[in-house]
């Protein structure tokens, strides 16, 4: 019973927080966090994208003998699958990400990304 | 100029947020020509998932090459082999997740690819955490360590349940190994007498990943492409139907466990200068 | 019917954690939001169909990414300066 489009302004939502904390925020951990929650709006925003109402998962068994001709009683399994590595990979380049933060941190002793420059300076 | 005036940026980033903003939900009242996506989808008529749900891709490939045109007025003539669970066997693929199918059957180019991301970015892991001190444990306590005592065996039967159970049950290779992960990231944190050598780890990392490699080139000889299914697939449903993707599933399963846990432990103790 | 106000209660969960996770001063707050954010949206997957997905979201996204930014906050410093 969900409607496609409420999940598309959903995501959206999500999205245009993620990017207002990337814009705003000096600190390096608090704009990796803020690209975590864009990468989670554009999860949903593809998943929504195959969603049927009504529907059931894409896992043949014994309630779900056969996917009709018309693909009407699974939801869309590409987007899943696509998804499924996102997550993972994502997880990969927030450690790099991470890894990069505090190599940084033992360089300058500060997080914030407008006191990083000469050394000197400080 | 190296501090901005706070309040400026903050404007700035609102009138960039807001733009785009309305720039996402301009769809909703576009009325330009082409395709219409109807505003609830109803089926999977003319997606390409239809053909990955009824399994007969290769016919629906055969019948666009035939006839020389595109997608949409040539589907209609595609032979629909009718596949039923626990009933049909030797289906053009094994899995019953549909899923599963994909990830490792139809689009497992891609997974290969993914893996060899993952692995290049805990490698940067690796390289950039090199000659840091490991974080000292302050005042384990009892509850802590008889827990993950507990705990830690019932965390890796799940991960190992996870990614053999892939092919009939939500789950697969990548959670399965996330899971893992978590069992050892519980071993480590407790206290040193769980500890492991991330050495022995690496090694199982790279066996497991020159194995895939491995067998998609033996896809490559025994059948006419990379990452073909040689192995016979067997009764849709069983536990014991589609032996290379249960294969490829549980490689893939401990190479992303094993290289999960070397990336958390390098961040929490320091990867040695050897 | 149950459906649809389900997810709505998710959406703003998930909306309110997540502006608490870009505004909040604390970093360690800002974590432990994020994984709350995950959790939520591990279960908006499964109510949208994809169980694969929501598996995957709750061992990566709330397990293993909030240990990992625990560990960075750990090496740096807590309080954004």
């Amino acid at each position: 019973m969900i409607d496609n489009r409420l999940i598309y302004v959903m995501s959206l939502l999500l999205f245009l927080v993620g990017l207002y904390g990337v814009l705003t925020r000096k600190n390096i951990l608090k704009m990796l966090v803020a690209v975590s929650i864009m990468e989670t709006a554009a999860n949903i925003f593809l998943i929504g994208l195959g969603y049927i109402s009504n529907s059931s998962a894409p896992i043949l068994s014994e309630s779900l003998k056969q996917v009709n001709l018309l693909g009407s009683n699974i939801s869309d399994p590409l987007p899943h699958s696509l998804v499924l590595t996102a997550i993972v990979i994502g997880v990969g380049t927030t450690a790099l990400g991470i890894a990069i933060a505090v190599r940084l941190y033992s360089h300058y002793r500060t997080l914030n990304i407008n006191k990083m420059g000469d050394k000197d300076e400080l | 100029m190296r501090e901005t005036s706070f309040n400026t940026g903050k404007f700035f980033a609102l009138i960039i947020v807001a733009v785009l903003g309305i720039f996402m939900i301009s769809p909703f009242f576009d009325t330009g020509s082409g395709k219409k996506i109807s505003p609830r989808l109803e089926n999977l008529k003319d997606r390409v998932s239809l053909h990955y749900g009824l399994k007969n891709v290769n016919d629906a490939s055969k019948n666009i090459e035939e006839c020389q045109g595109d997608y949409y007025t040539c589907r209609e003539g595609v032979k629909c082999n009718n596949v039923i669970y626990k009933e049909t066997a030797d289906a053009e693929t094994g899995p019953a997740n549909l899923v599963t199918s994909i990830v490792l059957d139809y689009r497992a180019f891609d997974t290969l690819g993914e893996i060899t991301v993952l692995f290049i970015s805990i490698l940067g892991v690796a390289l950039l955490m090199t000659g840091f001190p490991a974080l000292p444990v302050k005042n384990e306590s009892m509850i802590q360590s008889a827990g993950a005592k507990f705990l830690v065996p019932i965390i890796m039967l799940v991960g190992i349940y996870i990614f053999l159970h892939g092919h009939l049950t939500p789950g697969g290779g990548f959670p399965g190994g996330a899971v893992i992960a978590t069992g050892f990231l519980l071993m480590f944190m407790t206290s040193g007498d769980y500890n492991f050598r991330s050495r022995r780890f690496k090694t199982v990392e790279t066996a497991a990943g020159t194995i895939i490699v491995a067998l998609a080139i033996a896809g490559l000889i025994f059948k006419d492409s990379f990452f073909a299914n040689f192995l016979p697939n067997g009764r849709l449903g069983d536990l014991f139907s589609s032996f290379l993707i249960v294969i490829i599933y549980s490689l893939i399963g401990i190479k992303v466990g094993s290289e999960l846990s070397v990336g958390l432990r390098n961040l929490y103790t320091g990867e040695k200068d050897d | 019917m149950l459906l649809l106000i389900m997810f709505i209660f998710l959406f703003i969960l998930i909306f309110l954690s997540a502006l608490f996770a870009v505004l909040a001063k604390d970093l360690l707050f800002c974590v432990i939001s994020l994984g709350v954010m995950s959790l939520a949206t591990s279960i908006v997957f499964f109510i949208l169909n994809a169980p694969d997905v929501a598996i995957t979201e709750a061992s990566v996204g709330a397990a293993l990414t909030t240990a990992i930014y625990v560990f960075g906050v750990r090496r740096t410093e807590r309080e954004e300066k």
